[in-house]
């Protein structure tokens, strides 16, 4: 039988796909800290996974306060006992090519896409390391392969990869495992806000001929998260529909 | 063979074997040497100058690495490394545009880091957000005469009294640098090319 984490930190837990991640491993038992810059979703949230086994915790917050991640880490040691997961799933993203992004811009991409889970890792590492086991699970992107227009995000995305692989190296013999996820176009209210002709563009360029779900994403970090991955680290699971091995020019 | 200019911006990697390497291709190399500042990052102006101090570029490689302080480098830092390579490439292709130039855009990335380094976090993600920000903007610049490429390279100890690592193999990457600054080499685009003399073979890529 696959065993979860009895407790864990989920970033982003508001927004479309980390909604569907907290809802799964609370559904599943997990007991999550859930933060999420929106705190009217994240009390929305906390609602919808009342009478679920496991239980959320809300804590509005941006992940580029730099007190934040001490701050989860606390609220979470002291609810559960211990932060046998982290799931990194905040995001931000706009776009524009490198000519007409101004440098703030891609500051702010990264310090948000890259910095803020870096951040956490860093306070949530040494408590699992104590524990003698864990699982991060941080949520990459397709675009870490490249992706016309996105710079910004794409550079935080690749930075997650490069620092994925260097912390399983550096946890592993704690029995920790560190592994990234990259989902491709996923639907989410924001991906499905673009305009028409160019999801129908997108969608096109996806072999499977449908753009991804939530669930698709959730069962990943389930698998993740779970005693079944044990073996599995440092490694970016691309969850894409086959876009990343289609021309990538089709539809940029 | 025509002589060309190439301005290094770097952040403390001794590059100096590198320069020599080039001289037989008849490739000048000016370098900036705390381009890359981790406590204060350039914006695209200042990058515009200083890169217009070497006079007319043809081509901009960017070293960013952690390798000369004593501390371990933190977040904050490669957050700002990150913002002022941005700045230069920025830089470098408006510089290229205005010109008229097929300029050549090369990250130089350390092997270890890249390939994924257990005490080299920071670095391991600085390298990783290089070559995912190089494709992305190859992707952009592909309908120009601009490429963008990176060179993964390998670190060895210095000799004698200088303390630290150099560049292992200047020689090989002063050969790919002057591959890719060459005409012929319009269609080279988006590439990652690991000099490593093969220790990444059997090694999943990121």
């Amino acid at each position: 039988m696959i065993e979860l984490p009895a407790g864990g930190i989920i970033t982003g837990a508001a927004g479309g796909i980390g909604k569907a991640l907290t809802l799964a491993l609370v559904g599943a038992g997990v007991h999550l800290v859930a933060t999420d810059l929106d705190q009217g979703g994240l009390d929305a949230l906390v609602r919808e996974a009342d009478g679920l086994p496991g239980t959320v915790i809300g804590i509005a917050g941006d992940v580029r306060d730099r007190d934040l991640p001490l701050a989860l880490r606390d609220r979470a040691l002291a609810a559960f006992g211990g932060v046998g997961l982290l799931v990194n799933c905040s995001g931000f993203l706009r776009d524009s090519r490198i000519q007409k992004m101004p440098v703030d811009l891609f500051r702010q991409l990264v310090d948000i896409n890259l910095i803020g889970p870096l951040r956490l890792i860093e306070a949530i590492a040494p408590v699992m390391q104590m524990a003698g086991q864990g699982r991060i699970v941080s949520i990459a992107s397709r675009a870490w392969l490249g992706n016309f227009g996105s710079s910004g995000y794409s550079c935080a995305k690749g930075g997650i990869v490069g620092a994925t692989r260097a912390l399983a190296l550096a946890l592993a013999p704690h029995g920790i495992t560190v592994n990234c996820i990259a989902p491709g176009f996923i639907e989410t209210p924001m991906a499905l806000s673009l305009p028409p002709h160019i999801l129908e563009r997108v969608l096109k360029a996806i072999p499977v001929g449908r753009a991804g779900t939530v669930d698709d994403i959730a069962a990943l970090v389930l698998f993740l998260a779970g005693t079944g991955s044990g073996y599995i680290t440092g490694q970016t699971l691309v969850a894409c529909g086959g876009r990343s091995i289609s021309n990538p020019l089709a539809s940029s | 063979m025509t002589a060309r200019i190439l301005v290094l911006v770097g952040n403390g990697l001794d590059t100096r074997g590198l320069a020599a390497a080039l001289e037989p291709f008849d490739v000048t190399l000016g370098t900036i040497e705390r381009g890359l500042r981790h406590d204060a990052p350039f914006d695209e102006p200042r990058a515009g100058h200083l890169l217009s101090r070497s006079g007319p570029f043809d081509g901009v490689v960017l070293a960013p690495a952690f390798v000369d302080g004593p501390d371990d480098p933190t977040v904050d830092n490669l957050l700002d490394v990150l913002t002022s390579c941005f700045s230069f490439i920025k830089a470098a292709i408006a510089s290229f545009e205005e010109r008229a130039v097929a300029g050549r855009v090369i990250a130089l990335l350390p092997g270890g880091a890249t390939m994924g380094k257990p005490g080299e976090v920071i670095n391991s993600a600085l390298a990783g957000a290089m070559l995912s920000l190089f494709r992305t903007v190859a992707l952009e610049m592909r309908s120009t005469p601009v490429t963008v490429n990176t060179l993964v390279y390998a670190m060895r100890a210095a000799d004698g009294p200088t303390e630290g690592e150099v560049l292992g193999d200047p020689e090989a990457l002063a050969c790919m640098i002057a591959s890719l600054l060459g005409s012929g080499a319009r269609g080279i685009n988006g590439q990652e090319i690991y000099a490593l003399a093969g220790a990444d073979v059997g090694r999943l890529h990121p």
